[in-house]
């Protein structure tokens, strides 16, 4: 199947063309939903974040911010600040010019004339973005430059048995093609992080991958929370799970079996082609905004349960391992791995369905998520506000 | 052949069934394409796993192609296989 996407100034690849209307901090957050609703072809989405953090939370807040307007799905930015926030607009108006040479614009809602004077002036700017946008063309585009974020989250028996096998699957099709996938969700590495340090491209990410999973639980122990040792849960051992390894690898799997060959901080830019690991929480929403600021363009999410979750910047598939599940989410779940559990199909042969579809969403062919509209975000937090 | 189990890679000495079986019974199963099988001597409940190899205690014990612990005693071909007879890995096992 021949890929297409819309080529962006900065030389990357985005496979949806949307206008970003960016809250810079929560106050700025109503005011750009007010934009968006206005133009179509625009996205937002509300920051609960960007004032009154401490430093750690703030870097996380900026990252994400910038990391989004900076992702290729993304044609331009109308950056919207409130005027007194920490991270103001014009601080991420640099920030995002450090990253890429896309259209960007500022408007500070305190200079402006408020709410309104605001609205007018952000409006004008989406609207000639969204027009700029509409002109540009589809072209042919590699898989080498796609960039595959993994998660899962809802898990039950079937996501290791058949889910996360099938998405790894893919993984290793996609990084055999020269591309990227993103594998995330550190607390879920505890008892399987000798397994992927082992399979580091190098000695010094395999320490990267041990010193993420400690920091993780340096951070619990400050609140006296342990994650090591109730696992596997009396009710893991129920379904079957023997010990811890094989407990976080039904979680890893879905990263597939090739060399890791980056390691990166939560919302960080990936960089690396191959398999790189992102050090975010084990909560699906702030994992999923994470890969996006990292600039991935496209994610598969695998859930036993099911779960509604999308995410504004990038299509989100939704993979169940559960026929009940697809059946009684249907209008939330994408494709269902459930053949290779009944044994009607292998893993491999469920694995180039499931890559078909990817293939045919990256050409444009929408998600239950985007249709639905469910483009939730979540930024990751350290500590309470200020 | 009523395919009963999934081998996750080709490399594993265990295979997790998909329906509760009772001993006796045959676990059907593709291994790199092919249906494998072999019988089953003990019941063994859905989602868990069976041992697809002969394996002295010691054996380090297999899935998703990975080491996920050790034979805790010598355990045959088709034996349920969980925490009574896996032991979880010591440190310097684990690489």
């Amino acid at each position: 199947m021949e890929l297409t996407g819309y080529r962006r100034p900065d030389g990357r690849v985005g496979i949806r063309n949307k206008v970003l209307i960016l809250p810079t901090c929560s106050c700025a957050s109503k005011t750009c939903a007010m934009v968006a609703e206005q133009v179509e072809g625009a996205i937002t989405f509300t920051n609960q974040n960007g004032c009154s953090q401490t430093k750690k939370d703030v870097q996380y807040t900026l990252d994400v911010l910038t990391g989004f307007a900076a992702n290729p799905n993304i044609y331009g930015t109308v950056i919207v600040g409130l005027g007194c926030e920490v991270c103001a607009a014009e601080r991420i108006y640099g920030l995002i010019r450090t990253r890429t040479n896309k259209p960007l614009e500022q408007v500070v809602i305190q200079e402006s004339g408020g709410t309104i004077g605001a609205v007018a002036k952000a409006v004008e700017y989406a609207r000639r973005m969204a027009e700029e946008a509409s002109r540009v063309k589809r072209e042919p585009i590699a898989l080498s430059e796609i960039i595959f974020a993994t998660e899962c989250g809802g898990s039950d028996a079937t996501s290791g048995l058949s889910a996360n096998p099938t998405v790894g699957n893919v993984c290793d099709r996609v990084i055999e093609a020269g591309g990227t996938a993103i594998l995330s969700e550190t607390p879920e590495f505890i008892g399987a992080e000798h397994i992927l340090s082992n399979r580091a491209a190098t000695p010094e990410i395999g320490s990267q991958i041990l010193r993420i999973v400690d920091r993780f639980e340096n951070y619990m122990n400050i609140l006296h929370t342990n994650l090591r040792d109730a696992n596997p849960a009396p009710g893991n051992i129920k379904g079957g799970i023997s010990t811890l390894e094989e407990k976080s690898l039904g979680c890893i799997y879905k990263g597939g079996k090739t060399a890791i060959t980056q390691v990166v901080d939560y919302a960080k830019e990936v960089t690396a082609k191959g398999l790189v690991v992102m050090d975010t929480p084990g909560n699906d929403t702030a994992s999923l905004t994470a890969m996006a600021a990292g600039g991935a363009q496209i994610a598969a999410f695998t859930t036993g349960r099911g779960t509604p979750v999308g995410n504004p910047i990038m299509p989100v598939i939704k993979v169940t391992g559960n026929r009940e599940t697809y059946r009684k989410m249907t209008c939330n779940m994408d494709f269902c791995t459930g053949a290779s559990i009944d044994g009607d199909e292998t893993i491999e042969e469920v694995g180039v369905k499931l890559y078909d579809l990817i293939m045919e969403v990256i050409n444009g062919r929408k998600t239950k998520a985007e249709i639905l509209f469910t483009d939730d975000i979540a930024i990751a937090r350290f500590c309470n506000y200020t | 052949m009523q395919i009963n189990a999934v081998l996750i890679d080709p490399k594993d000495n265990v295979v997790v069934v998909t329906r509760p079986l009772d001993a006796g019974g045959t676990v059907a199963y593709f291994a790199e394409g092919e249906i494998e099988t072999f019988r089953l001597f003990q019941p063994v409940p859905i989602y868990h796993k069976a041992a697809r190899r002969e394996m002295k205690k010691g054996t380090v014990i297999v899935k998703y192609g990975e080491k996920i612990g050790i034979a805790a005693c010598d355990i045959s071909q088709g034996s349920y296989v969980h925490i009574h007879n896996i032991a979880g890995l010591k440190p310097e096992e684990q690489n």
